[in-house]
């Protein structure tokens, strides 16, 4: 190839010829291969840096591409609609089969041929396209399943959650049946304190929210330590004493003798809690004793184990199967060991 | 039809893009848009300074490829290349048509600063000395500044044979034969895998 034919080329493929220097050009193309050879490899030189340079994305200038070029436009531009008389139509008609037989006989015959048909082109000729789009279908597909394995997972741990609340609701419900079988045997046995028993006192907790105030807690203290029995005069004393508020003074903070007792019922045994005892004279011990009702005569249980400071804590039981349960009780002071009946030194009964 | 050799499959599936598009195919309009349109615009914004006018002629240039691409002749080039051709002709008319379109007084008066640095360029190097056009300038670096200033005059700026050696100060021979051997070169990158 001769140095004019390569200058052309290259002017060629910088789109600096024109006109019939240009035309001529291409004439000399259509007819050597060598020469469409290089201006090929010419393009490449001067474009594949191009062709490899990314920018910016966007997809939707792509629609206002389709509304330049008419969203139902079947026909290129290039093909003018035919604006013939019609005889015309019958003969371009009759071309028009013509040309497609034509063409038919020609792909007969070119198909033996190496050539390279544009139909088969994208699906035979660009593997690399193919494969990528497939990899991209896998992760999509492989993704998919990631999130609907997620999504199963988050769906079962819904249910365990679901099933955990009802059984806490359960479980809540039942210790509210117990709580209200405990309240139901609380049997308060001392008087009233302006008018409120410790029956009153757990009604009252239950009935109505915390409000964060001495006597209120003060209630729900008494309340948590009717049902659990456990030490709740150093917590009063302290939090009154915090507080400062001695207008409503709860029953057990006070010096004044005082307790309660619970009978469960299924073991047949009473919990007695008793507050503020004084110390009694050498020789004396406590003793307690319990009846069914009024009319009955006290039923001598047992004298009560070493009190701390005059407080403490006992389960008891009445070996007599006629008793029903305790609705009154009593504690005395006695010197007998096995005491008839109660003597006159009374330090509590109730209620 | 015409008969295509040694393609790369790039070029492969371009070709059948636009053979497609020639039958009305908008799915492969489509396609074609999705493959190259952030290339072109960053060409076009590049030759244009203007990302407004980058997108118009972006869509211009996508609707001259769907009505003309009957006119596509796979002798005639590589099929990007035909492409490139027609969009970067595209961006310089309408650079051109801008630098000579009339402006208010106000207008005028803004952008004296930038037009008085586009004279600079033209005065001292035509080329827009952007950061933006260093990533295809990179690619003639390897060239003898004359055959490089040719080629980027031709490319980015679309100045004529005589414009380029008017501009350089150089015979019309000279010239042409500059930009011969810089693409003999950029040709002889390429082949040896030495491009970008």
């Amino acid at each position: 190839m001769d140095k004019q034919q390569e200058e052309l080329a290259a002017l060629y493929v910088l789109d600096l010829l024109s006109g019939a220097e240009k035309a001529d050009f291409e004439k000399q193309l259509e007819q050597s291969t060598e020469l469409q050879q290089l201006v090929r490899e010419f393009g490449h030189g001067l474009h594949s840096p191009l062709k490899e340079a990314s920018g910016p994305r966007r997809p939707d200038l792509l629609e206002g591409i389709h509304e330049k070029i008419g969203i139902n436009e079947q026909k290129p531009q290039a093909a003018p609609v035919a604006t013939s008389p019609v005889p015309w139509r019958y003969i371009w008609g009759v071309a028009a089969v013509f040309m497609l037989m034509l063409n038919l006989i020609l792909v007969v015959v070119l198909s033996n041929q190496a050539a390279v048909r544009g139909g088969e082109l994208l699906p035979e000729t660009n593997p690399d396209m193919q494969a990528s789009l497939e990899s991209r279908i896998s992760t999509l597909e492989r993704e998919l399943n990631t999130r609907t394995s997620a999504m199963n997972e988050i769906a079962s741990a819904h249910k365990v959650v679901l099933k955990e609340n009802a059984e806490i609701k359960e479980d809540l419900t039942e210790w509210q049946q117990e709580y209200m079988e405990m309240s139901s045997k609380v049997l308060p046995f001392f008087d009233s304190r302006d008018g409120m028993s410790r029956f009153t006192v757990i009604e009252l907790v239950d009935a109505r929210p915390d409000t964060g105030d001495a006597s209120s807690q003060a209630y729900m203290d008494l309340a948590g330590y009717f049902l659990t029995g456990q030490e709740a005069k150093p917590l009063l004393d302290a939090r009154m004493a915090a507080s400062g508020n001695n207008s409503v003074e709860p029953a057990v903070g006070t010096s004044k003798p005082m307790g309660f007792t619970i009978w469960r019922e299924e073991d047949r045994k009473g919990f007695l809690d008793i507050y503020n005892l004084p110390e009694l004279s050498r020789g004396e011990d406590y003793f307690l004793w319990v009846r069914s009702s009024r009319s009955e005569p006290f039923l001598p249980i047992g004298h009560l184990p070493e009190l701390h400071n005059g407080d403490g804590s006992i389960f008891y039981s009445v070996n007599n199967e006629d008793f029903d349960r305790p609705r009154e009780i009593l504690i005395t002071a006695e010197r007998a060991a096995q005491p008839g009946s109660p003597s006159a030194n009374r330090f509590l009964v109730g209620p | 039809m015409s008969k295509v050799v040694q393609f790369s499959r790039e070029d492969t599936l371009v070709a059948t893009l636009i053979e497609r598009m020639a039958s009305s195919d908008v799915a492969a309009l489509d396609t074609l848009y999705h493959l190259y349109h952030g290339t072109f615009l960053r060409l076009f914004s590049s030759i244009l300074k203007d990302d407004f006018e980058a997108e118009e002629v972006l869509q211009d240039m996508f609707v001259k490829l769907y009505r003309e691409a009957w006119r596509y002749d796979p002798k005639m080039g590589a099929p990007f290349s035909w492409v490139v051709t027609i969009g970067k002709r595209m961006a310089i008319d309408r650079l051109r048509r801008r630098e000579k379109r009339p402006q208010l007084i106000g207008d005028q008066m803004e952008q004296d600063g930038e037009l008085a640095d586009n004279d600079m360029d033209h005065a001292e190097n035509p080329v827009h000395q952007s950061a933006e056009l260093d990533w295809i300038r990179e690619s003639l670096r390897g060239l003898p500044d004359s055959q490089r200033e040719a080629i980027e005059l031709a490319y980015f700026q679309g100045f004529t044979q005589q414009e380029i050696a008017d501009h350089l100060g150089k015979p019309l021979g000279t010239i042409k034969s500059e930009l011969r051997r810089g693409m003999i070169q950029l040709r002889k990158d390429y082949l040896e895998g030495n491009h970008g």
